[in-house]
C-alpha cells in the first residue's frame, strides 16, 4: 500500500488530472469518521440530490468554459427560465409545454450570448455579464417582482421519487453529464469545439467554423441551464425571480476543480461532476457536524485554491 | 463591520479556526451539549443566511434557550438572503439526522416545502418561523405545519406609517425603499405603510434596494437630487434605512430629512439614540428563536402549542433607545409568551 501511495506521490501529474476525484475521497472519508450520518445510503442520496442541480449548471459551465469563455448570465438565466417555466405551468400550459417553454427561454439566453460574443465580437466575461443585468431584470418585470407557488403533482415525484433506490434528480444529472463526456470524447463536434477553444486561429485555418462554434456552446449551455430551472422549480416548489448569484459561482468553481483550463481546450467533464460533488459534500459534511456557517465559505475557497494549485500539475 | 455584539460564536470561531486542520477538534465542534433534560429532543432550526444580524439574533435566541433547557440545538443556513437551493439542502441533509423538532424560516413562500414533505411525513413537528409559507402550497404539498410564530410585519409597517405622519405632522413627500422583489414580509410592510399613510403622505419614489445597505445609499443618493423637496424615507429594513441615512447625513439634511426602517438591529437602535435614523419598528428575532426552541420543549413533552404565535413588535424612538439598548437582544418590555417561560 505504502508503495503503491509513494508511486502516486511520485507522478505529479496523477494529483493533477484526479484532484477533484482524490478531493472527494478524501473528504468523504474524513466526514466518514466524524459523523455516524454521513455514510448512509439516504444521506449519500440525498447528498446526490441536492448536487444535481449543481451538476447541470455546471455541466452547462463547461461548455462555455471549454471554448475559453465564462458564462456569469447563469444567475438570472436559471431564475428566469424558471418564471417561465412556472408561469406557462400555471396558466395552463400543461406539463410537457412548459417544460419546452423553460427549455426555450434558457435557449434564447444562450443564443444571444453566443451571438454578441461570436458576432459582435465582445469578450465572453462582458457579454455575460450584460446578460446576467437584462434577464435579471426580465425575469423581475415578467413575474412582476413575485415569486410564486408552482403546485405539481408530477414536480414533487420528480424531486422525490426514484426508480428503486436511484432518485430521478441525480439519475437526469448524470445523464446530462455523461452525454456532455460522450459529446466531447466522441464526435467530430466535441473535437472542434476543444480545438476552437484551444486555439482559435489554428482551428479556424482547419477550416472549423470557430464562431458557430461558439454559438453552439452557448445555445447548449442555455438549454441547460432552462433545465436545471425545471428542477429548481420542482426542488423549491415554486419560481422565485430572485438573481441565484451563489450557483453561478458553485458552478464555475466546480469547473475549475474538475480541472478544467479558465484558458478553454479542454474538457473534464467527469472532473467537473467530482469537483460539484466535493463542493456539496463539503456543505453537507459541515450541516452534519454543526460547523458554523462562516466557515463553510471559507473551506470552499481553500478547496478550489488547493485543486487550482494541484491542476498546475496536470500531464 | 464593526458592530458585532452579542456573539458567543466569536470565541468558538477563533477557537475552532485554530483547530480546523485537526480532525479531533472539529469533531469536538460536533458533539452536543451534556446531559439534557429530555434526551430525545433534538432541534433543527434553519434560517436563510447569517449575513444579516436578523438572522443572526434569531440564531442566538434558539442556542440560549437551548442551552437554558438543556436541549441541543443546530442552527443552520443559506449562504445568502436569496439562496432557496442552499436553504434547502440544508432540510434535506438534517432530515435524514435524528432532529425531533423543526424551526424553519422560508427564502420564499415555497422553497423548502419539498425537503419537508419527508419530515412531515415522519410526524416531526413542523415550526414555521417569522416569514409565512403558501397555506396553498403546502395544502398541495400534503406537508403539515405545527405552528407558525412570527412577527406580524403588515402591524410593523402601520407603526412606520404611523410615526411618519406624526413626524411629518400628516403632510409631505416620501420615498420607499424596498427589500428583495417578492419577498413577503417587506410586500406586506410596504403595503401596510402605503396604506396607513394614504390621502395625507406622497410617495414620490419607490426602489427596490435588496435589504442591502450600501444599495439604498446609492438609491438614496439618487432620490434626493431627484427630489430637493423629500421629507422623509421609509426603509423596509434596517439595513437599508441605515444606508438612507447614512445618505441624508452625507447630504446634510439630517435634520430635515426623517428615515424610518423596521428590524431594531443594535446598530439600528444605536443610531436611533443618536438621532441619525429617526426610529425603527423592532421586532425581536431573538425572541423568536427562543420561542421556538420552546414550543418544540413543550411537543416533546406531549403539550400542545397554539397554531399561530405573534411575536412581540416596537416602536423605538430616541425616546426609548437607550431603554432597548440596554435589554437587547431580549423585549424591555412584558409580553404574552404563550409558552409561559419568557
Amino acid at each position: 500500500m505504502t508503495n503503491r501511495v509513494g508511486v502516486m506521490l511520485r507522478d505529479p501529474g496523477f494529483w493533477g488530472d484526479n484532484a477533484a476525484l482524490i478531493g472527494l475521497v478524501v473528504i468523504g472519508a474524513v466526514f466518514s469518521v466524524l459523523t455516524p450520518f454521513f455514510l448512509t445510503w439516504a444521506n449519500i442520496s440525498d447528498l446526490l440530490v441536492s448536487a444535481s442541480i449543481l451538476l447541470v449548471l455546471a455541466t452547462a459551465q463547461q461548455f462555455s468554459i471549454v471554448t475559453g469563455g465564462i458564462d456569469l448570465s447563469i444567475a438570472a438565466n436559471l431564475p428566469w427560465a424558471a418564471v417561465v417555466f412556472g408561469l406557462a405551468y400555471n396558466g395552463g400550459l400543461g406539463m410537457p409545454v412548459s417544460i419546452i417553454a423553460a427549455i426555450l427561454a434558457g435557449t434564447l439566453v444562450g443564443v444571444v450570448n453566443g451571438l454578441v460574443i461570436a458576432k459582435l465580437k465582445v469578450n465572453d466575461f462582458i457579454a455575460t455579464l450584460g446578460m446576467l443585468g437584462v434577464m435579471n431584470g426580465v425575469a423581475l418585470i415578467v413575474s412582476g417582482g413575485q415569486s410564486f407557488a408552482v403546485n405539481s403533482h408530477f414536480l414533487q415525484g420528480l424531486a422525490l421519487g426514484s426508480i428503486g433506490p436511484i432518485r430521478y434528480f441525480y439519475l437526469i444529472a448524470i445523464l446530462i453529464a455523461a452525454g456532455a463526456h460522450l459529446l466531447f470524447t466522441h464526435t467530430a463536434f466535441g473535437t472542434h469545439v476543444l480545438a476552437t477553444g484551444g486555439n482559435r486561429d489554428a482551428a479556424r485555418n482547419m477550416g472549423i467554423p470557430t464562431d458557430r462554434m461558439k454559438i453552439a456552446v452557448y445555445v447548449i449551455d442555455g438549454a441547460l441551464v432552462g433545465l436545471a430551472a425545471i428542477l429548481l422549480v420542482a426542488r423549491t416548489g415554486g419560481s422565485d425571480p430572485s438573481l441565484q448569484t451563489s450557483q453561478l459561482l458553485t458552478s464555475i468553481a466546480s469547473v475549475v476543480l474538475g480541472g478544467s483550463s479558465l484558458f478553454g481546450g479542454r474538457a473534464a467533464v467527469l472532473g467537473t461532476v467530482a469537483g460539484a460533488l466535493v463542493l456539496t459534500t463539503l456543505l453537507n459534511g459541515f450541516t452534519l457536524l454543526q460547523v458554523s456557517e462562516y466557515y463553510q465559505p471559507m473551506a470552499v475557497g481553500i478547496v478550489v485554491i488547493a485543486a487550482a494549485v494541484l491542476s498546475r500539475l496536470q500531464k | 463591520m464593526n458592530h458585532r455584539h452579542n456573539r458567543p460564536a466569536r470565541a468558538g470561531a477563533l477557537k475552532s479556526l485554530l483547530a480546523a486542520a485537526s480532525a479531533s477538534a472539529i469533531a469536538l465542534f460536533a458533539g452536543a451539549p451534556a446531559h439534557a433534560a429530555t434526551p430525545k429532543t433534538r432541534v433543527a432550526i434553519i434560517v436563510r443566511d447569517f449575513g444579516n444580524p436578523y438572522w443572526r439574533a434569531l440564531r442566538d435566541g434558539a442556542v440560549a434557550e437551548g442551552k437554558k433547557l438543556h436541549i441541543p440545538v443546530s442552527v443552520q443556513a443559506g449562504a445568502t438572503e436569496t439562496d432557496s437551493i442552499g436553504e434547502n439542502a440544508k432540510i434535506s441533509t438534517m432530515a435524514n439526522e435524528d432532529f425531533t423538532c423543526f424551526g424553519v424560516v422560508p427564502v420564499n413562500a415555497t422553497n423548502i416545502i419539498t425537503p419537508l414533505i419527508p419530515v412531515s411525513n415522519k410526524h416531526i413537528p413542523i415550526i414555521n418561523l417569522d416569514s409565512g409559507l403558501d397555506p396553498a402550497a403546502v395544502k398541495a404539498a400534503g406537508l403539515t405545519i405545527t405552528s407558525f410564530i412570527g412577527s406580524d410585519n403588515t402591524n410593523a409597517g402601520q407603526i412606520a406609517g404611523a410615526y411618519m405622519l406624526k413626524m411629518l405632522h400628516d403632510k409631505g413627500n416620501v420615498a420607499i425603499l424596498q427589500g428583495i422583489p417578492g419577498e413577503e414580509n417587506g410586500i406586506n410592510r410596504d403595503n401596510a405603510f402605503r396604506s396607513t399613510t394614504a390621502g395625507k403622505l406622497t410617495v414620490v419614489q419607490a426602489e427596490a434596494a435588496d435589504y442591502e445597505r450600501s444599495r439604498a445609499l446609492t438609491e438614496a443618493e439618487a432620490m434626493l437630487r431627484v427630489h430637493p423637496d423629500l421629507n422623509g424615507i421609509f426603509a423596509a429594513n434596517d439595513e437599508m434605512g441605515l444606508g438612507a441615512a447614512q445618505a441624508i447625513a452625507n447630504a446634510g439634511k439630517s435634520a430635515t430629512i426623517k428615515v424610518v426602517s423596521i428590524d431594531g438591529v443594535k446598530e439600528a437602535l444605536e443610531s436611533v439614540k443618536s438621532g441619525k435614523l429617526s426610529g425603527t419598528v423592532s421586532q425581536y428575532p431573538y425572541a423568536e428563536g427562543e420561542m421556538a426552541v420552546q414550543a418544540c420543549h413543550q411537543l416533546a413533552m406531549g403539550k400542545s402549542i397554539p397554531a399561530h404565535v405573534t411575536a412581540p413588535i416596537k416602536l423605538i424612538t430616541p425616546q426609548n433607545a437607550a431603554k432597548a439598548l440596554k435589554s437587547f437582544p431580549r423585549p424591555f418590555f412584558t409580553f404574552t409568551d404563550p409558552f409561559g417561560t419568557p
